[in-house]
């Protein structure tokens, strides 16, 4: 992953949130929008803007699998970072790149490796 | 008769008191009994001369006599051939009479008996309420009534004993009311069983080889919402409103039916009352000759518990999400605090962090109840070390979360400093891990040797870093056993040394 990426991170913890704009900013890339309610990830997701997002599974007691469902629609990949871990996910969301909290730069260097190869 | 016969002519003949009693036919047809007494006469040298007779009227003594032996032998032929048993005992209890149906209640002989104590006949009357009402009849002259049980190695039987004083001692007839008794049990445990069925909530149910209903309990009823006739002689695909539950209900019938074992099954039956989830337990029951003829089933509405159950999965499930969350949290406030500071600081705490979260991540596989000592080891040593360089060898064991907890983090300091100065520092260095429990139940002890080789030379450190510290001394806290690192030249050494008691510690299986 050598080209530096507009990231989209949705998350309700404004640590966690500070914690991830640095660790993306290691692996060379930037944070370009950010979300805390789910209606304002929605709609920052239908804008686009953005080449990759990392959603909270679970922003302000909501589930944020509508954000996940537009960016499947307009292609744009995405990471789940969540508490529960890949496990937790629903059937319809298996094999979603997952990242279990509370994770390294180096974990989150992995998993974007691999949806570059991927996509 | 010959006249030599009569009384006078046997006087005659020189015979001193002849007598004979005979029924004398007196004129106008009424006849009488006479006794005829003669005697001889003789003269001085005794010779008989002749003879004199008496004749006395006994008709009144004889057929008063007759009567008696008539009425005698009439109450004997009733004792002999009534049902009722009589045994007659003097005041000693030596029995002096028996009837029939006395001799046919027992299987002697009536010699066998008569002259015989009672006690010394039926022995297993000692010491019953039957000794105590006999002693009272003798002794308070009263009648006594009672019922009793009589058992022995070849009797078992109830008797209805009624018991009188006699001239002589006592009387006792007794009958045997086993069969009123056996039914009159019967019918209590058939009152019991109803009562049980009626009051119980738990669905009773008793259904044939092809699982028709024979038997269903209000419980039932109320359970499938239907009436006794509806549902008396059909299965459940007869009324169950889902034909998948109903034929797993009817497929757990028929293995209990075919197999003759009892099985405990979860069914799950929506019905008037919504879906609801039974634990049931089926039952075969069987013929005489041993063959299934159907079963019995309880089933318990166990609705509330598995939903109790589903929430507190789920209430864990969301703990484990928020625990997560705080680390990530924790992770975030660490590094925007450190920003600036060497980063070594920042990566020693997040590599903690991160370690601290592995143990957890066990723990929540197993719902917090404990770990594997092989997983915990596993998750702190996948961090550090390529599988060729560790060899983790010891019998499986369950740990309680603190210990868990504790190992984990203990594994991660030894770990970390290998990486850092020891085995794990260059190319060749190893590490094996190795464990063994010794003792039995709650003297069980774990020695567990942490050993690093091949790395460079290890000389004791100047000062105990935070690691070492929580290593030997948390360690030793939360285990209550002894820890001991040696800074060995070869490479360092950890052990390990800590009670077992078995209830915070199991063997789920052996380790490969």
């Amino acid at each position: 992953m050598s080209r530096s990426l507009r990231v989209l991170v949705v998350e309700d913890e404004m640590i966690v949130t500070m914690l991830l704009e640095d660790l993306l900013a290691e692996l060379g890339h930037t944070v370009t929008a950010t979300a805390s309610h789910l209606e304002d990830a929605v709609r920052l997701a239908e804008v686009g803007g953005f080449d990759l997002a990392m959603l909270d599974l679970n922003i302000n007691g909501k589930q944020t699998f509508p954000v996940a469902e537009v960016l499947r629609a307009r292609g744009v990949p995405f990471v789940f970072a969540t508490g529960y871990g890949e496990a937790g996910l629903p059937e319809a969301w298996r094999g979603t790149p997952t990242l279990q909290k509370p994770f390294m730069g180096e974990d989150l260097g992995l998993v974007l490796a691999r949806i570059a190869v991927s996509s | 008769m010959q006249p030599e016969e009569y009384p006078l002519g046997r006087a005659l003949l020189g015979e001193e008191r002849p007598k004979l009693e005979v029924l004398y036919h007196r004129s106008g047809k009424t006849r009488a009994w006479v006794r005829l007494i003669a005697a001889p006469t003789r003269d001085a040298a005794g010779a008989v001369t002749g003879g004199v007779v008496a004749i006395l009227d006994i008709d009144q003594e004889r057929r008063a006599a007759e009567a008696m032996a008539e009425s005698q032998a009439q109450l004997r032929g009733i004792l002999e051939s009534m049902d009722e048993a009589l045994v007659t005992m003097d005041r000693d209890f030596r029995i002096t009479g028996a009837n029939a149906a006395a001799m046919r209640m027992d299987d002697r002989p009536a010699h066998a008996i008569i002259g015989e104590s009672y006690w010394t006949a039926w022995p297993n009357s000692i010491g019953t309420e039957l000794e105590i009402g006999y002693c009272r009849v003798v002794s308070d002259g009263i009648s006594v009534t009672l019922e009793h049980h009589y058992c022995s190695d070849v009797h078992d039987f109830w008797l209805d004993v009624r018991a009188y004083p006699t001239s002589e001692g006592l009387a006792v007839f007794h009958r045997d009311i086993t069969d009123r008794k056996r039914a009159e049990e019967a019918r209590h445990n058939a009152e019991l069983f109803r009562a049980i069925g009626d009051t119980t909530p738990d669905l009773i149910f008793m259904k044939d080889r092809d699982s028709r209903m024979t038997y269903a309990n209000p419980a039932l009823l109320s359970a499938v919402g239907l009436a006794w006739e509806k549902v008396v002689g059909r299965t459940d695909a007869e009324w169950a409103s889902n034909p998948a539950e109903a034929a797993a209900i009817l497929a757990a019938d028929r293995r209990v039916i075919d197999g003759g074992c009892t099985e405990a099954v979860e069914e799950v039956f929506t019905g008037p009352h919504g879906r609801r989830v039974f634990l049931s337990t089926k039952a075969p029951m069987r013929d005489a000759d041993g063959t299934v003829s159907g079963l019995v089933g309880v089933s318990t509405d166990i609705t509330a518990r598995s939903r109790a159950e589903e929430q507190c999965t789920s209430l864990i499930h969301e703990l484990n999400h928020r625990v997560r969350n705080t680390l990530a949290t924790v992770q975030g406030i660490a590094q925007q605090a450190l920003r600036g500071t060497d980063p070594a600081l920042y990566h020693a705490f997040e590599a903690r962090l991160m370690g601290r979260s592995a143990a957890h991540d066990v723990l929540t596989r197993k719902n917090w109840e404990g770990a594997r000592l092989n997983d915990v080891a596993d998750a702190a040593l996948r961090a550090h070390a390529a599988p060729g360089r560790m060899v983790v060898r010891g019998p499986a064991l369950r740990l309680e979360p603190r210990t868990a907890l504790a190992l984990a983090m203990a594994l991660h300091e030894l770990c970390t400093d290998a990486a850092k100065y020891c085995a794990f520092s260059g190319l060749a260095g190893h590490v094996s891990l190795g464990w063994t429990v010794t003792g039995q139940k709650d003297q069980r002890r774990l020695m567990l040797t942490w050993r690093e080789r091949g790395g460079p030379a290890v000389s004791p450190p100047t000062q105990r870093g935070f690691g070492s510290r929580l290593v030997e001394r948390a360690l030793a806290q939360e285990l209550r056993g002894e820890i001991r690192i040696r800074f060995e030249p070869e490479g360092v050494v950890c052990i390990i040394d800590a009670p077992l008691p078995s209830e915070r510690a199991e063997v789920w299986e052996i380790a490969p």
